[in-house]
C-alpha cells in the first residue's frame, strides 16, 4: 500500500561476522563514530566498529542498506544507536534498519577449489598494471612504475608529497617480502603504518592488500607460510595504535583475510577460476574510498608478485616443499 | 615565516576531501606549505622533516587531523587557513556544534542544574520507566513522551507519583505547557485563567488553540498520557491533575479532555467535578452528558465547543452548543454548492487524512454519523481499514498511530508519511479529502506547505482525467507558532483548499458535501 | 515539591532523549539541560541468536 518512509531502512545483506557478534551481544548500544556521504561507522565500547553503507560494498562487520540517497543525513556523529537483535534504532527515533530480511554475505567465502595456474595469474597481474597505469595517479599510484617493476608507457606522475616520501620505504618491504624476509618486513612496516592522506592512510591500503593475499595464500597452503600467522597478526597489532581506528579496524579485519565485497571479488577473479570481469571489479575497487582503491590496487600487484612466486615454488617442489625464511627466491621473469 | 598546527579531533574525511584541501590550502597566498594528515607518528614524522612541526604535534592522536602550515603572517593568518579550510569542508560535510552541556546521566544533570523540577523523557519505551523511577524518587516531575511502556510500569510509577505529589504525565503524553512552556508537541499560547488536563495530544492542542483564538489564556495545560482513564490506570493523574488545578489560584475554570474514560473512572471524576468550586468544561469525547450534566459539570459536542463553552463560562456568559459554522449560514451553503459542481459523477469517496489522533477521532465520531467510514480507529470493528471492499469506500486515517509510526517519525514531525498515502489513497473516485494542519512547538517547519504540495500534485494528477477534487482543511496553530498561522492559511487557500476555523468545522462543511454529494447521486 | 509548587517555580527541566525537545526548550528561553542517555547496564531482553534469524546465504 505504502512506499517505505524515509526513516525506515531494510538491511540488504549483513556480514556473517556481523551477525554472530549481534548473536553473541544482543542489546548493545553503538555511538555513531563516524559520517561519510553513503557510510556510518558505529563504535561499541573502545574498539568495535560496525559499518553501515548503501554504496553496494558491504564491508566486514558491516551492514548494505538498501536506500539510495544519502541516508547519513539522518545520522550524525554522537547519536546512539541501540542494536537490537533484528534491528538497529536511532535512541533520537531519526531512522530503524530492519535486519531481519537481510542476506548474509560471507566474508570468509574467498576460497574456492581451483586456484587459478600461475601463468593466468601473472596475466592478471600484467593486466592490472597495465589498467592502473592508466588512471588518475593519485595517492600512492605515481610509484606504480617503480614498486611494479615495469616500464610503462606511464604520464608524468601526479606527484604528491606522501608519495615521493614513501617511496624508498616501500620498495624496499615489498623486496623483503619478496623474499620471505617477513621479519625485516615487519620492521618496515613500522615505517608504513598510518602513513598517508585519508582516514584510511595510504599505505595502510596497500598493506591491507597484501594481508589478504598473505592469508589467502596460508590457508590453501597449511604450513607452507608459517610465519604469515604472526606477521598479519602484528601489522594488526601495530596498527591498534598507530593509526586511525577506521584503518586499525580495516587491517585487523584484512590479517584474518577479511576485506569488504568488492575487493573480494576482485581477488576471487585473481585467484580463483571464477568468472568475473577483472577490470569491472578494479574500477569499482579504484572508485571506493577515493585514493583508497589505487592504493589497494597497487597493493594487490605487489603483493600478486609474491603469491606468483610463493606457488610456482611451491608447485616446483610439491607438497611437502618448504618455504625458508631468509632464504633468497629467484625472482619470477614478468 | 610562522609554523602553526590547527587540530581536528575525531575528524574523518576521505582522501579525496583531504587531497583538495591540501591542493586548495596550497593555493592560498601566503601559504608557503601545509600538509594534512591524520595524526599518525609517521604522518607527523614526514611534518617534522618538511619543518612544519610545532609543539601541539605532541598532543595529536592517530584519530585526529591536523592541519600544518608555513605562512606568512604578514599575508595571511592561520585564521584564514582554518577558514578556508571550513569553507572547503562545508560544501560536503554536514557540520553541527553543540556547545551545550550533555551530561552523561539523570543524576549528573540533575547535579549541574540545581532547582531542576522537570524530567522529559522520550527515551526507547522498553527502557523509559527505569528513568522515570529514578526521576520520582529524586523528587522531579516527569513528562513521559515514550510510547510502548507496560501498563503495569504506568501504573506503578504513577501510583508513586501521587504518593510523592508529583505529576508523572505520560507514557505517550505529548502535549503539556507548564508555567506557560510549551512543552514537546504545543502552540503557543498567551497565559491566561482556564486550565486543562487532557489525555489526548492533538485534542489538548485544539483546545488550547481555541481559547486563544477567542482571546483567552491558559494557566496550565497538564497531559496525563492516553491510557490514564482506563480502568487499570484509573484515571490517576487526571484526578492529579484535576485536583491541582482546583487549588491553583491562577487557575479559575478547569477543562478535561479524554475520549470516554472507564465508568468506574467517570465516577471518580464526577466527584470531584461535582465539589468543585470552579466551573469544570468536561470533553470526553463522545461522552455521557447527563452524567456531567448531573454533576454541574458543562458537557461538550467537540473540541472548539469546549473551547468556547470554557470562554463563555469563565466569562459568565451564556453558552450553548456550538453546531454550526462562524461563516453565515448562506456562505456554508455557497461554499458547499461550488464544492459540489467541482465533482464528476464518480467522485464519490472521502479520503480524510490526519496527523492528529484526537482530531481523527472527532472527524470519524462527526462523520461516522451520517456515513460508514472505514478505519484504523474505526467505530466499530467491521470498518476496520483492513475491512475495506477491493479499495472503495469512504477512509478515514489517523496516521499517527502505532502501525504508521512504527520506525519512522511522527507525521507531525515529518509530513512524508502523509505525502505517501496522499499518492497512495487518493485517486480518481476521490470526491474530498480532510486534513488537519498542526502548527506549534515539535511539529514540521511547514506543514501547510507539505499539505499544499501534495494538493497541488493530486490536482494536476486529476485534471488529466477532466477532475478536480474537493479539499478541506482546518489549522491548529496560533498567530504566536512559528510556522506563521496566517501564511499557513494562505498557502493552503492558493492551492483551493478551503480552510475552516476549526477541526470540528472542517468535519462538519466535509459533511455537509458528502451528504450533498449523496443526494446529486 | 508538590505540583502546585511547581506552579509557583521557574521550569528546569533535564531532557532525556529528543534532542529537539531540548532545542525548542532552549528556544523560549526554558532552563535545559540535555542527557547523553545510555540505556542502564545489565540490560536484560531478547536473546534470539540473530544467526538462526538470518540463514539466508549468499554466495559472493
Amino acid at each position: 500500500m505504502v512506499d517505505m518512509a524515509m526513516n525506515e531502512m531494510n538491511a540488504k545483506s549483513i556480514a556473517d561476522d556481523l551477525a554472530d557478534f549481534l548473536g553473541d551481544h544482543p542489546g548493545q548500544l553503538a555511538r555513531v563514530h563516524s559520517v561519510f556521504p553513503h557510510a556510518v561507522n558505529l563504535l561499541i565500547g573502545e574498539y568495535e566498529l560496525i559499518t553501515l553503507t548503501n554504496q553496494g560494498d558491504i564491508p566486514p562487520m558491516g551492514v548494505l542498506v538498501d536506500r539510495g540517497e544519502t541516508f547519513t543525513k539522518l545520522i550524525k556523529t554522537g547519536d546512539e544507536i541501540l542494536l537490537d537483535v533484528d534491528h538497529f534504532r536511532a535512541v533520537s527515533r531519526a531512522f530503524t534498519m530492519d535486519l531481519r530480511d537481510a542476506e548474509t554475505w560471507k566474508t570468509g567465502s574467498m576460497l574456492s577449489i581451483d586456484g587459478r595456474p600461475v601463468a593466468d595469474i601473472a596475466r592478471i597481474r600484467l593486466t592490472l598494471i597495465r589498467w592502473l597505469a592508466k588512471q588518475p595517479a593519485q595517492g600512492l599510484l605515481p610509484l606504480l612504475p617503480r614498486l611494479a617493476r615495469q616500464s610503462l608507457d606511464h604520464k608524468p606522475a601526479n606527484d604528491n608529497i606522501y608519495s615521493r616520501y614513501i617511496a624508498n620505504d616501500l620498495e624496499v618491504f615489498t623486496r623483503a617480502i619478496n623474499i620471505s624476509d617477513w621479519e625485516c618486513a615487519l620492521r618496515l612496516a613500522d615505517r608504513l603504518i598510518g602513513f598517508g592522506i585519508g582516514s584510511t592512510p595510504s599505505c595502510d591500503d596497500f598493506l591491507a592488500a597484501y594481508l589478504v593475499i598473505l592469508k589467502i595464500a596460508d590457508r590453501l597452503n597449511p604450513g607452507r607460510f608459517p610465519w604469515v600467522p604472526e606477521f598479519n597478526q602484528s601489522i594488526a597489532h601495530k596498527a591498534k595504535n598507530r593509526t586511525t581506528l577506521i584503518s586499525a579496524t580495516m587491517l585487523k579485519h584484512a590479517a584474518d583475510g577479511k576485506i569488504s565485497q568488492i575487493h573480494q571479488q576482485l581477488i576471487q577473479t585473481c585467484l580463483f577460476n571464477k568468472n568475473g570481469e577483472l577490470l569491472h571489479f578494479a574500477d569499482l575497487v579504484m572508485k571506493h574510498g577515493a585514493t583508497s582503491g589505487g592504493d589497494f590496487l597497487l597493493g594487490l600487484i605487489c603483493a600478486l608478485e609474491w603469491y606468483q612466486a610463493a606457488i610456482t615454488n611451491t608447485e616446483k617442489e610439491g607438497e611437502r616443499a618448504w618455504v625458508e625464511p631468509n632464504q633468497p627466491q629467484p625472482m619470477p621473469g614478468i | 615565516m610562522t609554523l602553526h598546527t590547527s587540530i581536528k579531533r575525531n575528524a574523518y574525511y576521505d582522501s579525496v576531501t583531504l587531497m583538495l584541501l591540501s591542493r586548495e590550502l596550497q593555493k592560498l597566498e601566503g601559504v608557503e606549505d601545509v600538509l594534512v594528515g591524520m595524526g599518525t607518528d609517521l604522518n607527523l614524522d614526514l611534518a617534522r622533516d618538511l619543518g612544519l612541526a610545532t609543539s601541539e604535534f605532541e598532543g595529536l592522536t592517530p584519530n585526529d587531523l591536523f592541519i600544518a602550515a608555513k605562512i606568512d603572517e604578514a599575508v595571511i593568518s592561520m585564521k584564514a587557513v582554518e577558514d578556508a579550510f571550513k569553507e572547503q569542508l562545508n560544501k560536503s560535510a554536514e557540520s553541527e556544534s553543540d556547545e551545550d552541556y550533555q551530561a552523561p546521566s539523570l543524576r549528573s544533570a540533575i547535579q549541574a542544574l540545581p532547582g531542576a523540577n522537570m524530567v522529559l523523557i522520550s527515551v526507547p519505551g522498553q527502557y523509559a520507566a527505569a528513568e522515570v523511577e529514578d526521576a520520582l524518587d529524586a523528587g522531579l516531575h516527569v513528562m513521559l513522551f515514550s510510547d510502548n511502556v507496560p501498563v503495569e510500569d504506568e501504573l506503578r510509577l504513577k501510583q508513586k507519583a501521587v504518593e510523592k505529589g508529583l505529576l508523572m504525565m505520560g507514557p505517550d503524553c505529548g502535549t503539556a505547557i507548564i508555567n506557560g512552556k510549551p512543552l514537546c508537541f504545543a502552540n503557543a499560547v498567551r497565559r491566561g485563567k482556564i486550565g486543562v488536563v487532557g489525555a489526548s495530544g492533538t485534542g489538548t492542542q485544539e483546545v488550547t488553540v481555541q481559547v486563544h483564538k477567542l482571546g483567552e489564556g491558559l494557566s496550565q495545560v497538564i497531559g496525563t498520557g492516553g491510557r490514564d482513564l482506563k480502568e487499570q490506570i484509573g484515571g490517576l493523574m487526571m484526578i492529579q491533575g484535576f485536583e491541582s488545578l482546583i487549588a491553583d489560584p491562577e487557575t479559575e475554570l478547569i477543562v478535561l479532555i479524554s475520549k470516554p474514560p472507564a465508568p468506574s473512572v467517570a465516577e471518580k471524576i464526577y466527584r470531584i467535578a461535582k465539589t468543585s468550586p470552579k466551573p469544570v468544561v468536561i470533553d470526553f469525547i463522545g461522552g455521557d452528558r447527563a452524567a456531567i450534566e448531573a454533576v454541574g459539570a458543562i458537557p461538550c459536542i467537540s473540541l472548539e465547543d469546549a473551547a468556547q463553552k470554557a470562554v463563555k463560562a469563565l466569562r459568565g456568559q451564556a453558552y450553548e452548543d456550538f453546531t454550526g459554522f462562524s461563516l453565515p449560514e448562506v456562505q456554508i451553503e455557497e461554499i458547499v454548492e461550488k464544492a459540489v459542481a467541482k465533482l464528476k459523477d464518480d467522485q464519490t469517496e472521502l479520503r480524510a487524512l490526519f496527523t492528529g489522533g484526537t482530531l481523527a477521532d472527532e472527524a470519524m465520531k462527526l462523520l461516522g454519523v451520517h456515513q460508514a467510514i472505514y478505519s484504523n480507529i474505526p467505530l466499530t470493528p467491521e470498518m476496520a481499514i483492513e475491512n475495506l471492499p477491493a479499495g472503495r469506500g469512504h477512509i478515514c486515517l489517523d496516521l499517527g498511530e502505532d502501525q504508521f509510526t512504527r520506525g519512522r517519525p511522527h507525521p507531525m514531525i515529518d509530513p512524508q508519511t502523509r505525502t505517501e498515502f496522499f499518492r497512495s489513497h487518493i485517486d480518481g473516485q476521490t470526491g474530498v479529502i480532510l486534513v488537519d494542519v498542526v502548527l506549534g512547538f515539535g511539529s514540521y517547519s511547514d506543514p501547510a506547505g507539505a499539505v499544499a504540495a501534495s494538493v497541488r500534485e493530486i490536482r494536476q494528477r486529476l485534471s488529466k482525467q477532466g477532475k478536480d477534487v474537493v479539499v478541506i482543511a482546518s489549522v491548529c496553530g496560533t498567530d504566536l507558532d512559528s510556522q506563521d498561522l496566517n501564511q499557513s492559511i494562505k498557502t493552503l487557500e492558493a492551492e483551493g483548499i478551503l480552510v475552516m476555523p476549526s477541526n470540528a468545522q472542517a468535519v462538519r462543511l466535509t459533511d455537509l458535501v458528502m451528504q450533498r454529494i449523496k443526494k446529486g447521486a | 515539591m508538590s505540583v502546585n509548587d511547581l506552579f509557583k517555580q521557574e521550569l528546569k527541566v533535564v531532557n532525556l532523549g529528543l534532542k529537539s525537545f531540548h532545542n525548542d526548550l532552549k528556544s523560549q528561553g526554558v532552563t535545559v539541560v540535555q542527557v547523553n542517555w545510555k540505556p542502564k547496564a545489565g540490560g536484560k531482553k531478547n536473546m534470539l541468536n540473530l544467526l538462526s534469524k538470518l540463514n539466508k546465504v549468499k554466495q559472493s
